[in-house]
């Protein structure tokens, strides 16, 4: 397992490298100029010459006037020595701007997830366990209206209700971290708007694996021997199900990070997805590379977790 | 030496002009507290570039900037009216003189002097910093401290566009600068109203209140938390809800705010709403009098803006001194804009669009994806196609679309400019061949010739007249299409009184929580 | 061994009375006989739409902006006075191709992937899911910004934007059905007496990782559709005026306190779409499921 662990780190190098380069490439070959929003937002009027020569200057010194492949190659040198660089707009390092809001993104994924999960999994056990009942009909309806409304939608939504009408919870902002009693409150709508829809998903992906698992001989065999049906449900059954759960798991935290930006933009919730959003549009080319490289890195850990835990629960998987 | 003359001319004509400007401060300055104390919370559209108040950017970071760290000047309603610089004049040879106001200190208890003042331009000229505002001192040759609060800015020229650009500077601590040097931003240090407490990027901004402000009693409140809520939506559940006092950018939701209680503030109509033509592809004048004619102003105005805008047929806004109203007019008329263009030769088709010479009359019109700029571009393509002129219209990031259409790279297109100015100047309609603006790709001489002359000089009749024949000239060959001027428009909770707007940007210091 | 005879039946199963079973389902189980009509009545609309819609859909009338539904306006008009039921019934074109040809690119790249690295293992496994993992460290919503942020708003890059993003999930999915199938003993046991990988991939494998397939591509496509309305409410969605049905959606959440119909109709008909769909998905996993046979 170590040697599988190592070995899989050393292929993400070359997995982040093509990261860094893509994105750095695209967003070089994207139209729009940074310039644009580093002059004066007014500058279209100034009736002086010498903003050309300013722009050139600033172009110089910014590194932009190089050809391409020369400022990547800076870029990635930089990269090496851990220097991110610093965002084109606020001349601060992207690090220091980017952590803090990497801590709000993980801190609301993973509180969706938990949602998600919570929800999901119980849930579609329910589903599978009373399969074809009216509940069963119920709970498919439910989880595919949560999978089927627009998120950013069903934020607004949730904020008109719980925030606004009922007045539970603040209807946006984050104070403090989720984990503190001030924050906690700032974060409950947001992880819910963004795990309803993943909670849908695990509810369809449970209900189908456990209806598939419970048809099988081995669960048969122990609910013949007389085991109690809850133990036949959650010892037998969910366990061999939670493979193929495990790895929609992985997929659905890939898109619950991703899926974090829309959250994060109803919420005004000042997470990783906004940020990269305002850095493409900015074209603040140092911000969008560094955000997209810690995403990136985060994915990359999440699946070599998955793919360990997807090991560990099934032993019939070998890896050289 | 005939230049003293004409320099004391000028100092009489700027007073003037000042006693304006301070007619309106004056007015500020009877606003008293109605209740002192609370928390005021403001919701800004987008989150700062920074923290240092010098670093300038969106009218989300200026609002900021005012609070922490006052402006040079502010906008008043005819031009740049008094703030931190007390009064000021200025000679034909670009050399300018500011009185700098007296008896104020920055937070850091450090003095405010025209010592302090020189620091900070020198600060933005530091091409180090890349602070953008320093692209404003570009014909500055020397900065002179004449006395403790006299400061004399020597240009390579004169216009009248120097001074109007100071309502952008912003003066922090000299102290705090050269103590915390990169640490600057995290704790940065003005003369404002309130002082800096925390900012988390991103979410808020937290100040607090400046005991010793120059402006006795002021500010009212304790403190002002200033929130980022990107979404419109959310600022006025926010508001509705209590959370926060105060929202800038409210514009589309004029309608939902009024009628949940809450009170809307805006400025004179400067914003300008118009519609670009490529002039070097569309060189027809008859084709663009028949959009002028096509398009339904007063439709833009109330489905966009609300009935917030008013209806503008030539460039500059009705509040702005040089407006004129014998500029030619061009109503909503489409048997007039068909005429038109049936006169140019351009045929109906079958398929409702036009032809001539085998050629459909088929425009692109990119557009930003800002949504009141993408919903009056999607109504204009709609007013075009009444008409039988297709408008290809296509959506784009803000940069991207800036960059289309300040390259040329569109046959029409719908524009739209905040207008953080009250003078005329900045008003020209991007068609003066030597501008680094100039969208139209079109250059005239004879034209330039009246808006360089408008530029230098400080005689207002003899501006607005200036104005006036480039405008009637530009307007007789429908360059461009104008449609409306817009407001800025917030929005508040009714307990909260004494929210101003000055010149497009808010300001709190006599604001207060009844 | 019996599982070879299984195997075996199980595709000869698969084919033959798929449209009996299909119909004895439909029988049994009236939500997928609605979600079959509503399917239907939908291909029907998205073909016959331009004679169906009433009004021209980009037709703006500011006499009758945000008009509540009557008999002129089925759905009533938005706030620049169109028509929002033709506006849906034309949309149903742009709506249902971004989902659908944005799943078929991304399952047809995804699924041969995840099969090939799936099935011979080893290096080419290795190499083809790193390349996947790249893909994969894009959050998928990001990586569709990029896309439409270089290539532009177009319905085209749209699609391309989502299928791109559909691409790596297809490829773990089946990677990992592959995985669990290629165990099984009819399986190494068809390897043993040497049928040739392809016939083995297409005959063996693929029925037999089918189902979790065509769950997860029905559940797809509605991400696709919703995926166009998010990238519309980003500002990076399809261009207007197109009457998408996500673009309505998030251009309407403007005007949802006080004209909630603008929002209604369109967000209706991509939830009854997506509903659809998923239940047709359902039925189609009972139907299609090898094992379902044995029930």
């Amino acid at each position: 397992m170590g040697k599988y662990i190592l070995r899989r780190s050393f292929f993400a190098i070359p997995v982040i490298f093509s990261v860094v380069f893509l994105v750095f490439i695209a967003m070089h070959i994207a139209p729009g100029d940074p310039i644009d929003l580093l002059l004066p937002p007014d500058s279209p009027w100034v009736s002086d010459d010498g903003r050309a020569e300013y722009e050139a200057e600033l172009r110089t010194r910014l590194g932009l006037d190089q050809p391409l492949h020369i400022q990547f190659l800076s870029y990635a040198g930089n990269l090496l020595r851990f220097d991110f660089g610093d965002s084109l707009y606020s001349k601060q390092p992207i690090t220091n701007e980017l952590l803090p809001r990497y801590q709000a993104t993980l801190e609301l994924t993973i509180l969706a997830m938990g949602i998600s999960i919570l929800i999901g999994i119980s849930v579609g056990v329910l589903s599978a366990v009373f399969a074809n009942s009216w509940l069963d009909s119920l709970i498919t309806f439910v989880a595919l209206a949560g999978v089927s409304i627009p998120s950013f939608w069903l934020g607004l939504i949730l904020m008109l209700v719980f925030a606004l009408g009922l007045g539970w919870f603040p209807p946006s902002g984050r104070p403090a971290s989720a984990f503190t009693a001030e924050g906690i409150r700032f974060v409950v709508l947001p992880a819910a708007t963004l795990g309803i829809a993943s909670a849908g998903i695990l509810v369809r992906i449970t209900r189908s694996q456990m209806l598939e698992v419970l048809e099988e001989d081995y669960v048969r065999t122990a609910r013949s021997k007389g085991l109690r049906e809850a133990r036949v449900v959650l010892r037998h059954g969910l366990r061999s199900a939670l493979l193929p759960i495990v790895t929609v798991l992985g997929i659905q935290f890939g898109s619950l990070l991703a899926g974090a930006v829309v959250a994060e933009t109803v919420f005004a919730y000042p997470g990783v997805g906004r940020y990269l959003l305002q850095a493409v549009s900015n074209r603040d080319f140092p911000a969008v590379q560094s955000g997209a490289l810690f995403v990136a890195l985060t994915f990359v850990l999440v699946n070599l977790l998955v793919d360990m835990t997807y090991a560990f629960l099934d032993p019939r998987i070998r890896y050289s | 030496m005939t230049n003293t003359y004409i320099t004391r001319i000028l100092v009489l004509c700027l007073m003037l002009s000042l006693l304006f400007g301070t007619s309106v401060l004056a007015q500020d300055d009877m606003m008293g507290c109605g209740a002192t104390g609370g928390e005021l919370v403001v919701a800004l559209n987008a989150d700062l570039y920074s923290a240092d108040a010098q670093m300038g950017g969106t009218i989300a970071s200026v609002n900021y900037n005012m609070a922490i760290a006052d402006l040079l000047v502010v906008m008043g309603a005819e031009g740049p009216a008094p703030w931190l610089i007390e009064s000021w004049d200025a000679t034909l040879d670009g050399v300018y003189t500011w009185n700098i106001r007296q008896g104020v200190t920055f937070h850091d208890g450090t003095p405010l002097n025209a010592e302090a003042v020189k620091f900070n331009i020198e600060r933005l000229l530091n091409p180090d910093n890349e602070f953008r505002y320093g692209v404003y001192f570009r014909r500055t040759e020397e900065i002179n401290v004449i006395d403790e609060y006299t400061l004399e800015i020597v240009n390579s020229s004169f216009d009248v566009e120097f001074m109007d650009r100071m309502i952008n500077i912003s003066i922090v601590s000299p102290t705090a600068v050269q103590e915390m040097g990169a640490d600057f931003v995290n704790a940065p240090v003005g003369t404002g109203p309130f002082k800096f407490v925390s900012y988390t990027p991103g979410e808020r901004i937290v100040l607090e209140r400046n005991e010793n402000y120059w402006q006795e009693g002021k500010p009212c409140v304790d403190s002002l938390t200033f929130r980022v809520i990107p979404e419109e939506a959310v600022r006025l559940i926010e508001l509705e809800a209590g959370t926060v006092h105060v929202a800038m950018d409210m514009a589309a939701s004029v309608e939902q705010a009024r009628s949940a209680g809450l009170e809307m503030i805006t400025t004179p109509q400067r914003g300008q709403q118009m519609v670009y033509f490529n002039l070097s592809r569309i060189t027809d004048p008859l084709v663009r009098r028949a959009v002028n004619h096509a398009l339904n102003r007063q439709a833009i105005v109330t489905n966009v803006f609300q009935d917030m805008s008013i209806v503008g047929y030539y460039p500059m806004p009705p509040s702005v001194w040089a407006y004129d109203d014998t500029i030619q007019t061009f109503p909503y008329d489409l048997d007039e804009s068909n005429r038109l263009l049936d006169e140019a030769g351009w045929v109906m088709g079958d398929d409702g669009i036009r032809e001539k010479d085998g050629e459909k009359l088929s425009w692109d019109m990119p557009s930003s994806n800002i949504p009141s700029r993408q919903q009056a571009s999607e109504m204009i393509v709609g007013m075009l196609h009444e008409v039988g002129i297709q408008a290809n219209l296509q959506v784009m990031e803000h940069l991207t679309y800036l960059n289309s259409v300040r390259g040329g790279e569109y046959d029409i297109a719908y524009w739209e400019w905040a207008g953080s100015t009250s003078d005329p100047w900045a008003y020209s309609g991007g068609l003066h061949s030597n501008y680094a603006w100039n969208p139209t790709q079109f250059g005239d001489p004879e034209l330039d010739k009246f808006l360089d002359a408008a530029l230098v000089s400080l005689d207002r009749d003899e501006r607005k007249a200036l104005y006036n024949e480039y405008f009637t000239e530009v307007m007789a060959n429908t360059y461009l299409a104008n449609i409306a001027f817009k407001p800025a428009v917030a929005a508040s909770r009714p307990e909260v009184q004494g929210v101003q707007f000055l010149g497009g940007r808010l300001l709190f210091e006599s604001t207060y929580i009844e | 061994m019996i599982s070879v005879a299984r195997a075996e039946e199980t595709t000869i199963g698969v084919r033959q009375p798929f449209l009996r079973r299909m119909w004895k389902r439909c029988y049994r189980n009236k939500a997928t006989l609605l979600s079959l009509i509503f399917t239907a009545l939908l291909v029907v609309v998205t073909l016959l739409a331009p004679w169906i819609a009433p009004h021209d859909p980009l037709d703006q009338d500011y006499m009758n902006t945000s008009q509540t539904p009557s008999a002129e306006h089925f759905f009533g008009t938005d706030n620049l006075g169109r028509d929002i039921f033709s506006r849906v019934i034309i949309g149903s074109r742009i709506s249902l191709s971004i989902g659908a040809i944005a799943v078929a690119i991304g399952m047809l790249f995804g699924v041969t992937f995840g099969l090939v690295a799936g099935y011979f293992g080893g290096v080419i496994d290795e190499v083809m899911m790193r390349m996947i993992d790249v893909l994969m460290a894009f959050p998928g919503i990001l990586l569709a910004i990029l896309v439409v942020s270089v290539l532009g708003s177009t319905v085209s890059n749209v699609i391309l934007a989502l299928a791109i993003f559909s691409v790596p999930t297809f490829a773990r999915l089946t990677r990992a059905s592959v995985l669990s199938v290629k165990e099984l003993d009819y399986v190494t046991a068809a390897y043993s007496i040497g049928i040739r990988p392809f016939p083995l991939i297409i005959r063996h494998i693929l029925p037999n990782i089918s189902a979790p397939i065509i769950i997860y591509a029905t559940l797809r496509m509605a991400t696709a559709i919703l995926g166009g309305a998010t990238l519309g409410f980003l500002g990076l969605g399809v261009s207007p005026p197109t009457p998408e049905w996500g673009l309505m959606v998030s251009d309407g959440r403007h005007f949802m306190r006080t004209d909630p119909h603008i929002i209604l109709f369109p967000g209706l008909a991509i939830f009854l779409t997506v509903l659809s769909l998923n239940l047709l998905g359902d039925a189609l996993r009972d139907v299609l499921d090898p094992k379902g046979q044995y029930n």
